[in-house]
């Protein structure tokens, strides 16, 4: 079945220029039509005729919003600006001598393990902050620091699930403590989940529904919503084949368009990270959460 | 796209065509990717020594783009020491003295002069300008100081032997503080915290009333002139040294300020010598601050314009250095050549035949513009079945063209169409062959391919190195902007093929300068004054030129040039050419030459900027023949909105249309074509 695209909306040719300049001058990445035309390959027509999902999908790769190295660097240095007016009014501090002192007994982690990708994005905030390395620590000896504020470091919290667990867990020991959960994007349910726990959350981007690639107010087809359902009828259909349910449309349908350079959240969709009979576009790398989840082969060697 | 996202793409494949703007690269990548201008035809009449040694101050004049900040940085200092730290056995002392001069390099920056003189002006009303010359002064001093301690840092200059001596002399000449010590650490120290006093007060002045008070109040030259004085004396390798003030962007100043510059051209000080970039001679002035004082060319200074009137050959073979310094710092691919990897020329028989793929539209299009063959189709089908060379579609096309201009029978023009073209490609005798050869080689091949392009709906492509450098026009940053589009496009649409090959396809050649074009024009027009009445005037006159590319006579081959009575226009008007002459968004030719071929007059002539040429689909080549004419009331028009007049038919009631056969009313020399 055919889609009837709006007269505007751009040709494959129009939106492999955009591509071109997008990576070119933004993106900075190795990334070329091959990379892209594998990637379209993987929508056959299963929802309506083959070329017009391409090109639906290749619209929505235009709307995606990557964050290279030095994007990182810059939401880091953002995220912490914020965080120290956040410090100077919570903390009624009257002079940069006072903060600098205040930030020296402020200690700053990353919110799950330490190999996970929370300690490279500590590794960013460093650099930016300036901060002396023996002010950052392991996720899991905070609870045997004594100083009174602990900054939690983080990329993406859209349901807030993950933080709100770390916390859950974490909490009972380190109560008494001025908590500040620092994340480049979250969303206000996450911030309000956290709130709730007592925990100052501090965010360079707030995710709403616009963001949303689905939403009435969504604004990637702001300009085409003739096409919004038939591009979330795709979205949902590949994503059943290559993703658990709760994933179809990014985690707990986050419909997310955007991932890092280290790596994709699973609040994006599916169809640009899943390697599961899937080509992606920006692959995900899954966390494994214990041993039994590592393949057999390299399990022997542990 | 698996692992490779974690890779940058500047890692894969590092541009060096990403340096554009001189203003943003560092001393050592000047050196590496230096190409000397000098004797190369872009500054043809100028040599490096010369131009680091003239005592007579010299004004560099070039568009934007042209090379004049790298020209200047080059003999900057910062540039003479890496030259010095690259050349091992080369003590920076003996680089200065062969090289015999020594420059600072100084950037009008129109922000930094502006909030100068609003600041200074606010204080101190009609006379902020000795606030600005003591603020040169001591930045020359600063840079002549920095000189000297270089050279006692790298023990090149004796402190000992010289220190205790020389501030004796310069404390002498000048009053300094009482509380300075004697050496040339505190002197530097001093000029430094003056230098930081002005910028304070310049920070502050807008919050407070305090008043200006310096330790000292220098003018130009004032200390400049004695350190470099007692710096030639006692250092014998300074000898004959000279000291060079390079001034950039000298367009950016102020009238007042130009005057001020203006003086110290007139009166430059022994050993001490002034280099100046600058855009075009409009926007100017020659007055100097004494009002019966004006600069004279060759006699207060040498102007020497960038790439004008330059060669074509030289200009490929700058372009073709400047490529292979930039190709030579990327590791992805092999260095050979920006020819082998663009290619040379256009093949433009290969793209008629891409164009035409063995149809025969364009024969009977040709053909029906004759009042004879234009509704006989049973006639046009007989002379195509003559003229036809499906193999070689601009030669079949000449044939038409000759057919429909012949007074003979239409059939017996056709076999004699034939039969110089046989005795042409066959190299056998016939007494058109001459001519045959001549259109088919020179005259009408890019008109014919532009036109069989139009005639099938398509765009005629844009590709090769020949073209690059024609598109470019002489501008290196163009140039450089091509080739970085170039070799984007060719990473992000045939990856692999380029780095297997190291060529790039015409395709993605002329995407890439297409929509270069494209960016830049729209780039500009959205910066500059005047960005929409010039815009509109530009589209409307390569607008017109599409016209008479799409002419199926062929009759003005390859039209891109114009004329027009500045003088005619009314103050605005003249003040938009302005800016659009001075943003080389027009330009014009050099020397003034007859207007037109029918017309014996001399005048102005013009042409859109190369760059723009794809945008409309026309020729790139410097060619004489017919220059269109606009009136005062055509150019107003086109300015204000997008009316393109008809001028290819007012053209022919102008010119006489050439009778059939006529073809020597274009037999002129091309004057640059390549």
């Amino acid at each position: 079945m055919p889609i009837d695209f709006p007269k505007n909306f751009p040709t494959i040719e129009e939106m492999l220029s955009i591509m071109q300049k997008t990576i070119e001058k933004s993106w900075k990445i190795e990334m070329d039509t091959d990379d892209i035309n594998l990637w379209l390959s993987n929508f056959t027509g299963k929802c309506y005729d083959k070329e017009d999902e391409r090109r639906i999908a290749l619209w929505l790769l235009c709307n995606y919003t990557y964050y290279n190295s030095d994007d990182v660097n810059h939401l880091c240095k953002i995220l912490h600006r914020k965080f120290v007016h956040e410090l100077i009014t919570k903390q009624d501090l009257t002079g940069s001598t006072q903060i600098k002192e205040l930030l020296k007994s402020v200690c700053f982690s990353a919110i799950g393990s330490a190999s996970e990708s929370g300690g490279l994005l500590l590794y960013h905030y460093r650099q930016e902050a300036d901060i002396s390395i023996d002010r950052f620590f392991y996720p899991s000896s905070v609870e045997a620091l004594s100083e009174n504020i602990l900054v939690f470091i983080d990329d993406v919290t859209i349901s807030g699930g993950t933080a709100v667990r770390f916390f859950y867990k974490n909490l009972k020991h380190i109560k008494n403590k001025n908590i500040y959960y620092l994340a480049i994007i979250s969303s206000e349910d996450a911030v309000k989940k956290l709130t709730d726990l007592g925990i100052n959350v501090v965010s360079c981007y707030l995710f709403d529904e616009r963001n949303k690639c689905f939403s009435d107010s969504s604004m990637i087809f702001h300009k085409f919503p003739e096409i919004r359902e038939a591009a979330k009828n795709i979205s949902e259909t590949y994503g059943d084949m290559i993703a658990e349910k709760a994933y179809r449309l990014g985690y707990k349908n986050s419909e997310c368009c955007f991932g890092f350079y280290y790596n994709t959240p699973n609040n994006t969709l599916p169809i640009f990270w899943s390697t599961d009979n899937w080509t992606p576009i920006f692959p995900r790398k899954e966390k494994l959460q214990n041993a039994r989840e590592i393949p057999y082969e390299t399990r022997r060697y542990i | 796209m698996q692992e490779k996202s974690l890779m940058k793409q500047e890692d894969i494949f590092s541009s060096s065509f990403d340096d554009i703007n001189a203003n943003n690269i560092n001393p050592q990548r000047i050196l590496s990717l230096w190409c000397t201008p000098f004797e190369a035809g872009v500054l043809k009449d100028l040599d490096e020594k010369n131009f680091r040694t003239q005592k007579l101050p010299i004004v560099l004049q070039g568009a934007r783009g042209s090379g004049k900040t790298t020209i200047l940085k080059y003999f900057s200092y910062s540039v003479q020491k890496e030259r010095a730290k690259q050349t091992k056995s080369q003590s920076l002392l003996s680089q200065i003295r062969e090289e015999g001069s020594v420059g600072f390099y100084f950037r009008c920056d129109d922000s930094f002069v502006n909030t100068f003189k609003t600041i200074f002006e606010k204080s101190y009303p009609d006379n902020w300008l000795p606030f600005f010359e003591h603020y040169l002064e001591l930045s020359f001093c600063k840079h002549i100081i920095n000189v000297l301690l270089d050279l006692i840092e790298k023990k090149e200059l004796s402190v000992s032997a010289f220190e205790d001596d020389f501030i004796n002399r310069v404390f002498t000449s000048i009053d300094f503080p009482l509380e300075i010590d004697r050496t040339i650490s505190a002197l530097c120290a001093f000029i430094n915290s003056e230098l930081r006093y002005i910028d304070l007060f310049k920070n502050r002045a807008a919050f407070s009333n305090e008043s200006f008070s310096p330790s000292i109040m220098l003018k130009l030259y004032t200390l400049s002139e004695i350190l470099i004085k007692n710096i030639i004396e006692m250092i014998d390798n300074f000898n004959k040294v000279i000291f060079l003030i390079l001034v950039d962007e000298f367009e950016n100043l102020t009238e007042e300020l130009q005057q001020f510059f203006n003086t110290a051209v007139k009166f430059v000080k022994p050993s001490i010598s002034l280099r100046i970039g600058r855009r075009s001679e409009g926007i100017v002035t020659t007055e100097t601050i004494n009002e019966d004082e004006y600069l004279r060319k060759n006699h207060d200074y040498f102007l020497y314009k960038i790439n004008k009137g330059e060669d074509f050959n030289d200009v490929k073979k700058y372009f073709k250095e400047i490529a292979a310094k930039r190709l030579l710092l990327t590791d992805s691919i092999s260095n050979n050549g920006v020819i082998d990897m663009l290619g040379d020329k256009e093949n433009l028989d290969q793209e008629c035949l891409d164009l035409c793929k063995g149809r025969t539209e364009h024969l009977r299009l040709i053909l029906s513009e004759k009042t004879s063959l234009s509704t006989n189709k049973e006639l046009q089908s007989a002379i195509i079945d003559v003229i036809k060379n499906p193999d070689n579609p601009i030669a079949e096309t000449i044939n038409a063209l000759w057919v429909i201009r012949s007074k003979e029978d239409s059939m017996i023009a056709a076999n004699k169409a034939k039969d110089a073209m046989n005795a042409f490609f066959g190299k056998t005798e016939n007494p058109d062959v001459k001519k045959y050869g001549n259109d088919y080689n020179n005259k009408y091949r890019y008109s014919i391919t532009a036109l069989l392009a139009s005639i099938y709906k398509k765009k005629k492509l844009y590709y090769g190195f020949n073209t690059v450098a024609h598109l470019a026009d002489g501008n290196p940053r163009t140039f450089i902007n091509l080739c970085r589009a170039i070799i984007n496009d060719a990473l992000f649409y045939e990856k692999k093929k380029f780095l297997e090959t190291n060529t790039i396809t015409n395709v993605s050649q002329n995407r890439a300068i297409s929509e270069f074009s494209i960016s830049e024009f729209d780039d500009i027009c959205s910066i500059i004054k005047y960005g929409n009445s010039i815009r509109n005037l530009i589209l409307n006159i390569g607008n017109v030129f599409s016209e008479y590319h799409k002419d199926k006579k062929v009759r003005y081959p390859e039209t891109n040039q114009f004329v027009f009575n500045k003088l005619e226009l009314p103050d605005e008007q003249r003040n938009i050419i302005e800016v659009a002459e001075n943003w080389s968004m027009i330009v014009k030719r050099e020397k003034t030459q007859r207007v037109s071929v029918s017309i014996d007059r001399k005048g102005d002539i013009y042409y859109i900027n190369r760059i723009f040429s794809p945008i409309f689909s026309i020729s790139y080549r410097i060619r004489g023949g017919v220059n269109v004419r606009f009136t005062q009331a055509e150019i107003s028009d086109m300015m204000t909105s997008l009316t393109t007049e008809n001028k290819l038919s007012q053209q022919n009631k102008r010119v006489k249309t050439p009778s059939d056969n006529q073809l020597t009313l274009f037999d002129w020399s091309d004057e640059n074509e390549q």
